[in-house]
Order: C-alpha cells, then structure tokens, then sequence
C-alpha cells in the first residue's frame, strides 16, 4: 500500500492470513492481506467470484479470526463482531418473521438500550424513510422485491450507526436497474452521512461510482491485495456526466485490464500446478439390467 | 372483491382449498375452470364415498359372524341413533332429578301423559308386530317348503339306502364263508361301490340342508320394521316409568322434603319429649341433618354416554398432548442448539420411538399405581377433583396412566422436528445476531425459536395424530373410561347393535382425528412466515 490518500489510518488489516483445514496442510485463501482505510474513506474491495472477498469482510466484522496477523480497528484489535462495524450481507439476512419495522427495530433496540420507545419507533421511522420504504413500513419480507429487501438490510446496518460499514456485494443479486437506483441511493446516503465504508464488489462501474479507492483482490486461493487505483473524480458525482469523462474511461479501461490480466495469470498459474487426475474408469460399460437397454 | 379475497384467505389458511373454487365461482371468475375444479374436488370425493357405502351395503351382509352380519351403512346409522338416544335420555334423567317446583310437577304431568300415549301405541305395535308374525311364519313356511321337501326326501333316501345295503351285504357276507377267494374280491368291490355311492348321497344330503338353512334365514323387511317399532315403543316406556319415578317420588326435591319432614318431627320429638332416651333422640336428629344434608346435594348416578367419553378422551389426549410437547420442545432445542446433547440423545430416541403403546403403558400404569397406593387421598388426584370443569370426568390413575403413554409415543415427532428446526437455522441470521451482539436468551427467543417454530409446529401436529390414535387402544388396555372403554364394552357385549356401534366409533374417532389434524394445520399456517403450503 504505498498510497494512503487520508490521514491517519482508522481500520486496518497487517499482515493478515487465513486458511481452513489442519495447520500443516492449510490452505491460506487470503496471505499477507494489508490494508489501511482512513476514517470517512470509501474503499472498494474489487475481485472474481471465489476470490475470498466474503471472507476478507468476515475479518473485518470480526465474524472470523485471521490465523495470521491482526485486524485493527483505531489502533485497537479486533477479536469479536459488534455494532460498531456494520455489516450488509449479499443474501439481505432479514429475519422473514419480522415486519420491515420489526427486523429494524430489533437491531436498534439492541444497539441502544437507552432509547424509550417512543424514540425507537422515530429513529426506525427515519431510517426506513432514508431508504423509501415508509410505505412498506409493516410489510413482512417475503412480500418485498429484492431491492426492496437489500433497503431494508441496508436501514438496518445504517440504523446501528456504525463507524464503518462493511458492504458484502449489496447488490449483485439485483438486476441492473434496480441495482443502479440503489447505487444512486448509497451514494447519496454517503455524501450526507459521511461514514468510512469498505464495499466488496464484482463491478468496476460501481466502484468507480463510490469509491474513493479502488483495490483489486487477486485471484485465490492465496489471493492478496494489489496495488489501489485512487478515484480522483469529485464529487458529488452524476452516473449521466460520469460515463462521458475521459477520466473515468481510461480508470474503468485500467482496471479492467488489469483485472483480465490477473484472470490470465490465475489461468497460466493454474495450468502449471495442474494436479493429474488418476486413471479410473469402468469395467464394464454396459447398462445395468434393470435400465430398459437402447 | 374484497370480501372474496378475505375468504379465499381465510380458506387457504384454514387448509379448506376444495371451498375455494366455489368462493371463485361465486364471484363469477373464470366458471370453466371453477366447475372443473369443484368436479374434481368436490364431486369426486364425494362420489368416491357414495361408491364406497354401496360396496359396503352389498359385501358386509354376506359374512355372518357371531353377533350377526356385519353392518351395512344403514345399520351403522342406526346404531348411531341409538347412542345418542340413550344419551339425550340419560340427560333428561339428570335434570329431571334435580327439577323444583312447578318445573318439576309441569314435567311430570308431561311424562305420565306421554306414557299413557306410548302404552297405547304400544298395545297397537305389538298386535301388528303379531299379525306380522304369523302372516310372514305361514308365508315363511311357503317359502322353505320345498326346500324342506326336497332335503327330506333326500335325507331319507340316504338313510334307508345306508340301512339296506349294510343289511344286504351282512347277508351276502354270511353265505360268503364257504366261497372262495373270486367270490370274496366280488364282495370287496361291491362294498367299495356302496361307500361310494353312500357318501356321495350325504353330500346331496348337506348341500339341501345349506339351501334349506338359507331360505330359513330369510328376512321380511315387514316384520323387521314391525320389530324395530315394538322394540323402540318398549325402550320408550322403560324410559319413561323411569323419568316419571326420578321426576316424581325419587326427585330430589321430593326425597329432600321427606328427609326435612322427618328432621322436623325427630327435632320436635327430642325437644318436646317428656320420657324416653332423649341421648337417643338427640342422635337420631343429628342422623337426620346429616341424611338431609346427604340428599340436598346428591345427583343422579348417570352412566357414562358416549359424548362424554369422547370429552374424556379429549381431555386425556390434550393431556398427554401437553406432557408431550413440554418434554419434547425445550429438548429438542437443547439438541438442535448442542451436537454434544445431540449425540447423547440420539441412542434414546432411535431406541424408544419404535416401542409401542401397549408396552408403555403396562409400565405406565405400575409405576403410577406405585406412586399413588391410596388414589382418592392422593394430593394429585385430590387437586384435580377441585378443577370446576375436569372434576366431573373423574380423574383416576387410569386417566393419568393413559395421559403419560399418550405422551411417552406421541413426544419424539416433536422432539426431532425441533432438533431439526434449531438446526437449520440460516447461518446468516446468526450473523446478524452476532453482530448486534444478542445475548444467548435474546438469540434464542428472538431468532433461533421462530426460526424453527414451523418445524416446531409440523412435529407438534404429527404428535397429536399419533396420539390421538395411542390413546384409543390405551382405553382399551386399561378400561379407563373413554372411547377405548366405549369399544371394549361393545365388543364384550356381543351383540349386533354393539357390533354396529364399534363402526360408529370409527367415524367418530376419524372425524375428531380430522378436525385435530385441521386445527393443527390452521395454527402452523399462522406461525409460518413463508408462503409454502404446510401440507
């Protein structure tokens, strides 16, 4: 990480590793991760499916400990998840036995204890409103699209008030214009609440269109952090002007490039390590008798 | 539109879906499609029943079994009429005890009225059931005579055919002595020819006597009817003389004024005596209090009906039903929540949920009777005498007995499916509740019990049914009153009636087994919160 474009840094992974299975034959899915995210930064953690980004946001939850290295968060480590590292998951983990008020109001219930209930109701309230879902207030989630779900899931990371977020592909089980409406929506909610966010994505444009840094994950297993590509468009940014500058051309065509070339690496890398396949066939190649034969 | 949607929404989550195509013919959508939905929901079963109940009118005459043929529909209603008679004259009796006053003399005044009606009918019931009688005996005679005389005939000749040919062949055999050995095989093959031809006139024989027995058998639908009519009238006079003496001389309210009469003069004698044992006296009045007493609150002894058995069997089945589900629930989630805990209950449930009720309750029963050697002056049984509603189902060791086996087979579908439901809880909700940082009973309560409260519910409906269908033969083992008890006692009884009353028992146990089944169905559609059918 050569570039640390704010300040001091506010979460940060050194040195971090992990893998699954027994010590001696472990397989690290992420080695030698480091990453320092300034406070109020926006970052986007870009890679292939199966890249081991689902785990790098688990890290930073805290849900999983590295098995090597350590996960700081203002200097202090991180050894439990808590509400002050929100997280968004990809599959929206409401609880479909709640209304969208009710999934709300539990996390808010929990996180401030101190709240009457009068002022829990009007803190709910103001979250489902940031995200237009008033009138879908006592919907239960299975009534809900899957936008609609993804904005309940994200009223409710907001509601926590967390000193970072931790977006796990928000939004790629959408399809594309609901996904581009709420790429609007979140940025918007950026720029208001100003909040240091870690999004994990598989799309450049999204990323350029949040980020403020964009760091590629190589490919796994043993994938790491590459260099970041810095996001200088200034903002707020408009996705309508964006698209027809040529700095945001020449990033997207960067990145993508570079991305293509990390799966080509993978591909080479890969063909090299080819594990030989036994040589296993059948005996006997006829049908069992109990098929009708052909 | 409206009201349409609330019904078919109502109809769905009832678990009712054949109504609902009649709800969208109503409302005039699509009709082709409704009819063709109603024809094969609607039409068809009922078809199907109608079908089964012909089939069943033909078959079950024809195997006659010791109490009788086996009963046709028609038969099995009548059974039905007859239970519910005896119970809505128990009833009567039992209020008609305890009628006061005017009540009670309008009542009688009613009773002795209707007897008087009844006897007359009766007189008139019993001359036709005679006329009947001997038309059909002369007409019956009619019928069987040429059976009689064809069977006869035969009969006879087959007894003089055996007579003269032993006769004959004992003379042949005798001048047989002197002949030689040609003379003697002639013999031998004609006695052989006379066994042959004997026993093939016994078997023209028997087949007559079949026929004859049959058209013996046959039964006038007159005379039977005469019968039914007789026998009904008389059930109704037995009834009545009854009612007229529980109503009348035997009422309370009567007995009650001739115990205080007497308390009355007992007193004035005591306190007015001049002579005699007054220690005696003073006794006999507080004999007579306490003998008042006695009778102001006695009630008649009413014979258990089978509506109350069903009440009782009810109450038991919830019992047990209730045992079950307390056992069962918090340790199924103790082993959903734990692999440990679930490894240590595994040999229990895979070893006990095959065994059957009929060992449980064996065990069950000796082990309560060890708990409560002297039952009526056990705390249990004492406490549950004082419930207002359950203390007029007399709860006994029995009842508790067959509770606990109800609950001992019924618990495991509970169990697993709630092991199963705590174990499939979505690894992302558990996410969730680990970073709110929920405490253990926050996660339980808040996320890891409604998860698994539809699984919950489907084992709890599975428990139901399989006790529902335990406590029955339980009934039966242990004569705790009940419907188990209702079919022993028909089935010791031996007779036609009581042998059609057991196919009532059959309807009635099915359709309360259907309505539970419904009701649990109902409730697990309530606490499910995806929309996938709970069938």
């Amino acid at each position: 990480m050569s570039e640390v474009t704010t300040g001091t840094s506010f979460l940060e992974l050194d040195g971090v590793a992990i893998g699954f299975g027994p010590e001696k034959t472990r397989t690290d899915i992420l080695r030698d991760v480091n990453l320092e995210v300034g406070e109020n930064e926006f970052v986007a953690i870009i890679g292939f499916s199966g890249s081991g980004k689902s785990t790098l946001v688990s890290l930073l939850a805290g849900l999983e400990r590295p098995t090597e290295g350590e996960v700081r968060m203002e200097g202090v480590e991180v050894t439990r998840p808590g509400p002050r590292r929100g997280v968004m998951f990809q599959s929206y983990s409401l609880l479909p036995w709640l209304s969208v008020f009710g999934n709300i109001e539990l996390a808010v219930k929990q996180v401030f204890p101190i709240f009457s209930s009068a002022e829990v109701r009007k803190h709910v309230d103001r979250y489902i409103e940031m995200v237009n879902l008033t009138d879908a207030c006592d919907k239960a989630p299975h009534e809900l699209s899957g936008g609609m779900r993804q904005r309940v899931s994200l009223a409710r990371t907001l509601a926590m008030q967390p000193d970072v977020l931790l977006l796990d592909e928000p939004l790629s089980a959408l399809d594309a214009l609901t996904r581009a409406v709420l790429q609007d929506e979140i940025l918007q909610i950026w720029e208001k609440e100003k909040k240091t966010v870690v999004l994990i994505t598989n799309d450049v444009d999204e990323a350029i269109l949040l980020a403020d840094r964009i760091i590629p994950l190589t490919m796994g297993p043993e994938a790491t952090l590459a260099d970041a590509f810095p996001v200088d468009l200034e903002r707020p940014r408009d996705r309508r002007t964006l698209i027809d500058q040529s700095a945001y051309q020449r990033l997207k065509a960067e990145i993508t490039s570079y991305l293509v070339g990390l799966n080509k690496e993978a591909r080479k890398l890969r063909s090299k390590t080819l594990v030989a396949m036994p040589e296993v066939k059948p005996k006997d190649f006829k049908l069992p008798s109990m098929m009708p034969g052909r | 539109m409206e009201i349409k949607y609330r019904l078919l929404k109502v109809i769905d989550t009832a678990g009712l879906s054949f109504l609902s195509p009649v709800v969208r013919l109503a409302a005039g959508e699509e009709p082709r499609k409704q009819l063709k939905d109603i024809g094969r929901w609607i039409i068809v079963p009922v078809f199907a029943m109608v079908l089964f109940a012909v089939l069943w009118s033909i078959i079950a005459p024809r195997h006659k079994t010791k109490s009788g043929e086996v009963p046709t529909p028609a038969v099995v209603l009548e059974a039905w009429d007859g239970i519910s008679r005896f119970h809505d004259n128990e009833s009567a009796k039992e209020e008609g005890f305890q009628l006061t006053g005017d009540a009670r003399l309008s009542e009688l005044k009613q009773a002795v009225a209707r007897l008087s009606e009844v006897e007359a009918l009766e007189v008139v019931a019993n001359q036709r059931l005679k006329e009947v009688r001997e038309s059909t005996d002369t007409e019956k005679l009619k019928i069987i005579a040429p059976f009689k005389r064809a069977y006869d005939a035969k009969s006879n000749e087959y007894r003089d055919y055996r007579k003269s040919s032993a006769a004959r062949l004992k003379e042949l055999g005798d001048t047989l002595l002197k002949k030689g050995e040609s003379e003697r095989l002639a013999y031998l093959a004609d006695m052989r020819a006379v066994e042959v031809k004997t026993e093939k006139l016994k078997g023209e024989r028997d087949a007559l006597k079949v026929e004859l027995e049959a058209a013996e058998e046959q039964t006038f639908p007159d005379l039977k009817e005469a019968l039914k009519v007789s026998t009904l009238l008389g059930e109704e006079k037995q009834f009545l003389i009854k009612y007229i003496d529980l109503v009348g001389e035997s009422s309370r309210e009567f007995k009650l004024a001739a115990a205080q009469e007497t308390l009355k003069s007992s007193r004035r004698e005591f306190l007015t005596s001049i002579e005699g044992d007054l220690y005696k006296l003073c006794g006999n009045v507080i004999k007579n209090e306490k003998f008042t007493e006695t009778i102001g609150t006695s009630q008649y002894a009413k014979p258990w009906t089978l509506p109350k058995q069903i009440v009782r069997s009810l109450f038991c089945v919830f019992t047990g039903f209730l045992l079950a589900s307390i056992i069962a629930i918090p340790i199924g989630i103790l082993c959903g929540l734990s692999n440990t805990f679930m490894a240590a209950m595994t040999p229990f449930i895979a070893l006990f949920k095959p065994v059957s009720p009929l060992v449980w309750l064996p065990i069950v029963m000796i082990i309560v009777g060890g708990f409560m050697p002297d039952p009526d002056n056990h705390w249990l049984i004492v406490a549950l005498a004082k419930v207002p509603i359950l203390k007029e189902y007399k709860i006994d060791p029995m009842f508790l007995s067959s509770a606990i086996t109800v609950a001992l087979c019924s618990l495991w579908a509970t169990l697993v499916n709630t092991a199963l439901g705590v174990g499939s809880i979505d690894k992302d909700h558990l996410n969730v509740a680990r970073v709110l940082r929920l405490g253990f009973f926050a996660r339980l309560f808040k996320i890891i019990i409604p998860t698994a409260l539809p699984l919950i519910f489907a084992g709890l409906r599975i428990s139901l049914g399989v006790g529902w269908m335990v406590l029955v033969a339980a009934e039966i083992l242990s004569t705790s009153e009940g419907i188990g008890k209702f079919v022993n006692d028909m089935y010791t009884n031996g007779s036609a009636e009581s042998f059609a009353q057991i196919f009532v028992v059959v309807f009635i146990v099915g359709f309360i087994g259907m309505v539970l089944d419904r009701i649990m169905v109902f409730l697990q559609r309530l606490v499910s919160f995806d929309t996938s059918p709970a069938l």
